[in-house]
Parts: C-alpha cells; structure tokens; sequence
C-alpha cells in the first residue's frame, strides 16, 4: 500500500464518513418507498424504528472491528471464519460495493436527467461523474474523509434550509392519525427504511485506521441519530406538506416537496433545481467511498497496486451502471442492492461476531497462521 | 563555492604578487574592483587592498582603514620585524579598534568579502589576508507596501536588504527565542536566506523540513522569492499557491506567534510564510485590528465574494443556457430581450467579456499608475458600453462580469485571487457543456484536489477541514481576540501551545 498510505483518523472523522455514506439518493425517494409499504401517515415511526435496528447492526460492526485492532475487515474474517470461506465473504463485500457504487452512478444520471439535462445522454454524464469519483479516490482514503468533512455542513446547511423555507406549507392534519392499524401494520415498512440506512457497514473497514477506536461507540450513535433525525424530519415535512395519497404518485416525493418552496422576492424559482445540484454532493461522497472499499478489498485480495484495481474496477463499475434499462429498472436494481445489502451488512457481522466470541479469541490476541496483515 | 574550483591552490602563500595574481585571476577584470597599493611605513613592504567600488563605505575606509595601515602598523607591527607574521594576526585580532575585522587564509573567501562590500587587505610575506568590514548599508525608506494596503496597522514594510528586515523583525518581537537562521543560496549568487522561527513555539519538524527543502535547492541565483517560493512548494501543478508571501512585518510577527515559519531573501521586499492553508489566504491582518463584529462581517463578506468571482459567471452561462426555468419568469423574458440582438451563445459572449476584462486589469497594472487608471476607465466604460450598444453583449452579461471582478479585488491577497480567477474559466467551460451538473462536478473536482493538497504537512482545506469546532471560531466569523488568543492554532503543532495565562 506504498503508493497510497493511510495515516490514521478521528472516531469522529470516522463518524462523519458513515454519516455521509449512509446519506445519499435515498433520501430522495424515502417519503415514497415507506408510504407505499404502509399506508399510513405514521411512517415515521419506522424511520426511528429503522434507525434503531441499523445502530445495533453499526454497533454489531464496531464491536466486531474492536475486537480485531488494528485489522481491516478483509483481512480479519479470514481469521474468524477460515481462508476460503472468509475470502468468499471479502468477495461479496466486494461485489457490494462495485453493485453500490455503479447504482449510485446511474441513479445520479437518472436525477441529472430529469431535472437538468433532460437531452443529454446518461452514458456521458455517468462517465463524467465515475472519472471525477476517480480522481479523488485516488487521492487514498484520507482524502475521502476529509472531503466527507468538507461536504458535511453542506449537506446540513442545505437540509435544514429546505425544512425551514417549508415550514409554512406543513399541515399537521397530513400526518394523523397515529397508529391508524395498530402497530403491527407498521412492520413492513421497517426494511425499506433499513435500506435507506445502509452503508453503515463501511465501519467493518474503517475502524482498523481509527484513533482511539473504543472510544467510537457514543459519536457513531450521535450519528446515528443525526441521520435518523433529518429521514424523520423530511419524511414528516414531505407528507405533512403533500400529503400521504399524493406521495405514494410521486417519483421524487422530496424533489416535489423542495419545488414547493417560494423566495419571498422571487428571485429563484425552482429551488429544487438547486437543492438537486448541490444534493449531487452527497451521491459523490457515497460513490466515493464504496470504489474505494472496493479497491482496497481486490488490493488486499490479489495483492495488485490499488490506484491499478481502481482503474480496472471503472469500466466494471460504468458496465453495471448502464445495464438497467430505464428509471425503474434502476430504481429496482437499487431495491434488491439494498436488501442484499442490509441483509449482508447485519447478519454477516452478526454471525462472525457470535463465532468470535464461540471461539473466545475476541480481544487482543494471537494471530493464527492462515492471516497475516499486509 | 563550485564556479571557482577551477583555481589552483585556494591556500595563500607568503607572496604579495602571487595572491594578488590568484585573486586577480578569480575575479576577472571588473572595472569596478579597485587595487590599491600602499608602503608600509619606511620599510619596503608593501600591501594591496582591494576592494569594490561603490560597495563600500568610502568614507570609512579612507579615514580610518588607510589610515591605521599606514600609520599604526608602523608602531605596532613594524617594531618588532622577526615576528612579523604574528604580530599582524595579534593585530588583526586584539590591538584594532575595529569592530568587524578578521583574518583569512583563502583566496576563495577573499574574493567572497570583497563582493560583500568588505576591504581585502593583503601584506607582503604573509601568507593570509586581513579583511575589513566595511560594507556600506544601502537600503532604502521604509515605507508602507503598495501591494497589501490597509486601513489601519503599521506603515512599514520589508526593503530589498535582509539585514534590515531582521532588524525590523528583532525591533518588533523583542522576544530572545526569535531564531534567525541563515544559508545561502544560488551556486553564483550567493544570496543570503533567513529562516526564522520561535525557538520553543514553532514544531523542530516544521523548521527542519523547511531547511531541507532549502538546501535542496540548487539554482544559480535566487532572483526573486518567487524563486524559492516555486522549488520549495509541495505541488508545482496546482492552481493554489502554497506558500503565502508578504511584505508586511506585522504579517510575519503574527505568523511567527502562530507556530509558522518565515523565510527572508536577500535581495526582494517580499518575505515567505509556509505553512499556508486557503482560508488564511482569504484573511487580510486587519481583522484581527478592527473590532470583531465589523471584522466578522467582513470576513463573510469575503466568503460571498469568493462565490461570486468563482461561480457567477458559470452560474449566469447555465441559467441562460440550459435551466431558463429557474430564472423568475419576469426575469427571463427582460434577459432574453436584451440578448435579443447578441449574435453569439452565452458562453462565447462570458468568455469575451471575461477575457476583456482580464486584458484591461493586466493592461492597467504594467502601465505607470495614472495612464493605468486612465485605460481602466476607458476600457472599462467605453468597451463595456459600446459593446452593449453594438450588440455584440447583453447588458446583464456586463453587469455580471463587473460584479465578478469587483469580487476578486476583494481578495486581501493576490495569488489567491489569482487562482480562483484561473478556476473561473474552467468552471464557464464546464456549465456552457454541462449547465449547472458541469459547474457541480467542476466544484468536485476543485474540492477534490483542495483536500488532496498539502502545505508543508498542513491540510490545504484547514481550519475547515478538517472541522474542530473551536477552529471555526477564526474562520467565517472572528470571535473576540480574548477567546482566539488563549491558544495557538492545534494544526502547526506548536510546541506550546499557550498564548496566555487565561489557557493554564
């Protein structure tokens, strides 16, 4: 890894990067997918429900990671789970990553379309965006975090103005009556939420270059409840505003939500153009992370130079991203990523976690012979 | 000392015409080295002293240097002729009254005094030379720097002589852990370069790392301290420039206290401070002597003109280009009205008006000060005009490439203004092909390689990132001085990092 050397980070750092791999486009669709499992106006029940479940699966992950200091995930599964069926698991967090990164490629050029450049073609603005992706990711992941940092405020800065420029289109009748069906009828609405929460898992990875990692535990829930906080809240606004009927129609319920918006001097019209370009931010900062996830498990895998796998792994990567043939297919190719990747991202951990502690070889202790670091 | 290794031997010999000959071979014949030969007294000895016209201090060497060699050297040297030799050295060492005298045994250091301004005396059968400090200060008035401006703070600013400007530094921060460090530069120049520090605050890492990136410079004159300035920054293909220089001492003396290092040039007025992040660059000293409130306002000020000089123009050029619908809609009928007669794509019209403008700023600046601000004027006026009148540009596109300008005057520094106006054309470029997605992914880009940089160790990006909440309060606000100045700034790595009793 001489190339591109990691110097160590912050537990906060390294809660700003999961905060900001977790946001990213499904925020844009979240008001919709919930509403269409429930029904009900009382979604965002779910979103705090979702947001608790996935803080255990984070605090799952960090406790895993702790117990191996100093190792990535990619090498540490082997010493719980043996070399072949460890590496088959670095495998399919690989190819979770790749599925992720090139998922967010399309639906960035999706939203690009629709609201930007409606006759530019996707193939171009998909390339323009993973060859921007590239430059930065192969500044190494100290350059990710940090622009994670940059782009942060940003993101709060731009939310809390759309909340706050809405705040007079809210009906607080939209979102009554509460448990409408008993609490039951809530549960399906619990996965998709799950899903909108996952990237949560690039804290298997991150935690071996965190500083004072035992310390993690209070900012990743800080965090945690950061993300569930502005799902809630825009979940809230976006149906207390357009209500649930009208929701369930709408493709990009927040996008509708933000068009609502009107400048008292009218000197912007279509805020949500604006909300949409700088929201891009956030789908850079999820692409980013996951190629360089990526690159670093192919790179500890095989052994290959990094900046090498990361220039193999674009074509992968624009391949996939142009294999949905329209918006739905790609929103469903989103849907079944999520899954997959809420399933792998909680029971994976789960499972290695519980076989770590079987073995009772958890803390501070002896490297067998089939793993050895890099 | 390479250019004048092809001597012979650099020793000198008990033989007046042999080292004079020596001498004279490394030095040429420069019409403006004078030889100067004297008797000693009623001896037959002789000695020459040489030196460089109109470097040295003629007064004082007329009266007093001549004068002691002829006279003085009679009764003190002269007395007892066997140890000729070592009576000279005592003399040279104990019985002058002279402050600045020495004794050399090398031709090659010779010539070296002799081009510093110094008299070289050389004596018959003495294998050495006796040099007089005799350099004549040469420096000229302070006075305020044309070129960082303030309204408040102290009218003085750096002059070309090092020295001088060690002193003006030394007369300020009267503090004994003020280092100054000095090596030469430039295999023909030999130019003189200060490095200097507060022993005890400043991080030994960071003053090393400057010293190693100096001695690796290998050039054969330092001219300017644009110089240095380009072999000593991290990336030579960044747009930014990585090293902040002045002409101010107070910007120094600040820096100094903060835990950074100076680098002072013989030779130029402008000093170099290293390390330097890009929001230092958009801080002007003033801030820090205005009052906070105003000084924060200024300092947001700033940050809406750093918007408007990057992103205007791009911004103008998609709106009009590509996205009609986010302009209200009175608006863009009045917009699309004016550009009714415009022959040319918006972005063509920006890039005329933009490179208009920067031709009249690079005209105005080159030319002696009152025809510049003439041609400003009339360029500014007559071509932003008659442009308009011919149709060629939209009035609104005038409107905005003045506000653009006007935006990056605002920059307290140059090379920072600099940069942003290069970025500007990339980011017209990319929202007249991609709209508002091309000025984001241009942004990207930007704060991609902003992040990747490095000033000497330090993030490109800090204080803003990385974010530690007590850094802000120096950023986009200037809180009162009483909370900034309980410590100095974590990112240098001071090694002390208490500025005052209020921090214990």
């Amino acid at each position: 890894m001489s190339s591109l050397r990691i110097s160590p980070f912050s537990p906060f750092q390294l809660t700003i990067t999961t905060v900001s791999t977790i946001i990213g486009v499904a925020i844009l669709t979240l008001p919709r997918v919930i509403a269409e499992e429930v029904g009900t106006p009382d979604v965002w029940i779910d979103v705090i429900l979702g947001g608790i479940i996935t803080a255990v699966a984070a605090m799952i992950c960090l406790h895993l990671s702790n117990c191996f200091p100093g190792e990535t995930f990619y090498i540490y599964n082997v010493r719980i789970v043996g070399k072949v069926l460890g590496t088959l698991i670095s495998v399919l967090y690989i190819c979770n990553f790749t599925t992720f990164g090139a998922f967010e490629a399309r639906v960035q050029a999706e939203v690009v379309r629709h609201f930007l450049l409606d006759e530019t073609p996707l193939e171009v603005t998909m390339l323009a965006f993973i060859l921007v992706g590239f430059y930065l990711v192969s500044g190494g992941l100290n350059a990710i975090i940090r622009i994670n940092e940059f782009y942060l405020p940003i993101t709060l800065l731009i939310v809390f103005t759309i909340l706050f420029l809405n705040w007079k289109n809210f009906e607080f009748d939209n979102i009554r009556p509460f448990l409408e069906n008993g609490p039951s009828a809530l549960l399906p609405g619990i996965l998709p939420t799950a899903q909108a929460f996952s990237g949560f898992d690039v804290i298997l990875f991150l935690v071996a270059y965190t500083r004072n990692a035992q310390k993690s535990t209070l900012p990743i829930l800080l965090g945690f409840a950061l993300v569930t906080l502005i799902y809630m809240t825009i979940v809230i606004m976006v149906i207390g505003s357009l209500t649930l009927n009208e929701v369930i129609t709408l493709t990009w319920p927040t996008m509708e939500f933000v068009k609502q918006i009107e400048f008292p001097g009218a000197f912007f019209e279509h805020f949500e153009i604006f909300f949409i370009t700088i929201w891009l931010l956030n789908m850079f900062t999820t692409f980013f992370i996951n190629l360089y996830l990526a690159s670093l498990g192919i790179h500890l895998l095989i052994g290959w130079n990094i900046k090498l796998v990361m220039c193999l792994l674009l074509p992968v990567i624009y391949g996939i991203a142009l294999l949905p043939k329209d918006l739905n297919g790609a929103l469903e190719l989103g849907k079944s990523i999520g899954f997959f990747s809420v399933l792998v991202s909680t029971l994976i951990p789960l499972f290695l976690l519980l076989i770590a502690i079987a073995r009772n070889r958890p803390k501070h202790d002896q490297p067998v012979n089939e793993g050895s670091r890099p | 000392m390479k250019p004048y290794a092809k001597s012979h031997s650099p020793e000198l010999v008990p033989s007046l015409s042999d080292n004079l000959e020596h001498i004279l071979t490394l030095l040429g014949n420069s019409s403006d080295i004078v030889y100067r030969e004297m008797s000693l007294g009623e001896t037959e000895r002789k000695a020459v002293a040489i030196y460089a016209k109109g470097m040295v201090d003629q007064q004082f060497l007329y009266s007093q240097v001549f004068g002691v060699i002829s006279r003085r050297f009679l009764t003190e040297v002269e007395a007892s002729p066997p140890d000729y030799p070592q009576n000279l050295k005592h003399f040279a060492q104990h019985a002058s009254t002279f402050g600045d005298i020495s004794v050399v045994y090398k031709s090659d250091q010779c010539v070296s005094e002799i081009l510093a301004g110094n008299t070289c005396v050389l004596f018959d059968e003495y294998p050495g030379a006796v040099i007089f400090g005799t350099a004549k200060d040469k420096s000229r008035q302070q006075e305020e720097p044309a070129s960082e401006a303030l309204v408040r703070g102290p009218r003085i600013g750096f002059v070309e002589e090092v020295n001088e400007n060690t002193a003006i530094l030394r007369r300020r921060l009267k503090d004994p852990h003020l280092t100054f460090e000095s090596l030469f530069l430039g295999r023909r120049a030999r130019k003189e370069v200060i490095i200097c520090y507060l022993r005890g605050v400043t991080n030994p890492d960071l003053v090393n790392e400057v010293r190693r990136r100096l001695q690796k410079i290998d050039i054969d004159d330092p001219i300017e301290s644009g110089y240095v300035e380009n072999y000593i920054q991290d990336n030579p293909y960044s747009p930014f420039p990585q090293v902040q220089n002045t002409e101010r001492p107070d910007r120094v003396e600040g820096a100094l206290l903060e835990g950074r290092v100076a680098i002072l040039i013989d030779g130029t007025p402008f000093s170099l401070i290293v390390p330097v992040t890009f929001p230092m660059l958009m801080q002007s000293p003033e801030d820090y002597y205005d009052r906070w409130i105003p000084a924060s306002l200024i300092r947001m000020l700033r940050t809406l003109a750093l918007f408007f000089a990057l992103f205007l123009p791009a911004l103008y050029v998609a709106l009009v280009s590509y996205h009609q619908g986010l302009i209200p809609t009175k608006l863009a009928i009045s917009i699309a009205g004016t550009r009714e007669g415009v022959p040319f794509p918006t972005i063509v019209e920006a890039m005329f008006m933009e490179i208009t403008i920067e031709l009249l700023r690079e005209a105005g600046l080159r030319l002696p000060k009152p025809v510049g601000q003439a041609v400003g004027i009339v360029g500014g006026l007559v071509i932003g005009q008659s442009a308009v009148e011919a149709g060629i540009v939209s009035p609104i596109m005038v409107i905005v490439v003045a506000l653009t300008a006007i935006s990056s005057f605002a920059f307290p520094q140059y090379p920072a203004a600099i940069a942003i106006r290069l970025l500007r054309f990339g980011m017209m470029l990319a929202a007249s092909i991609f709209g508002l997605y091309g000025i984001i992914l241009v942004f990207v880009l930007i704060t991609s390689h902003v992040v990747r940089l490095k000033s000497f160790g330090i993030n490109y990006a800090a204080p803003y990132v990385p974010n530690r909440v007590y850094t802000w309060k120096d950023l986009f606000l200037r809180l009162p001085l009483q909370t900034l100045l309980k410590f100095r700034p974590a990112m240098f790595k001071p090694l002390d990092r208490n500025r005052s009793d209020q921090s214990k």
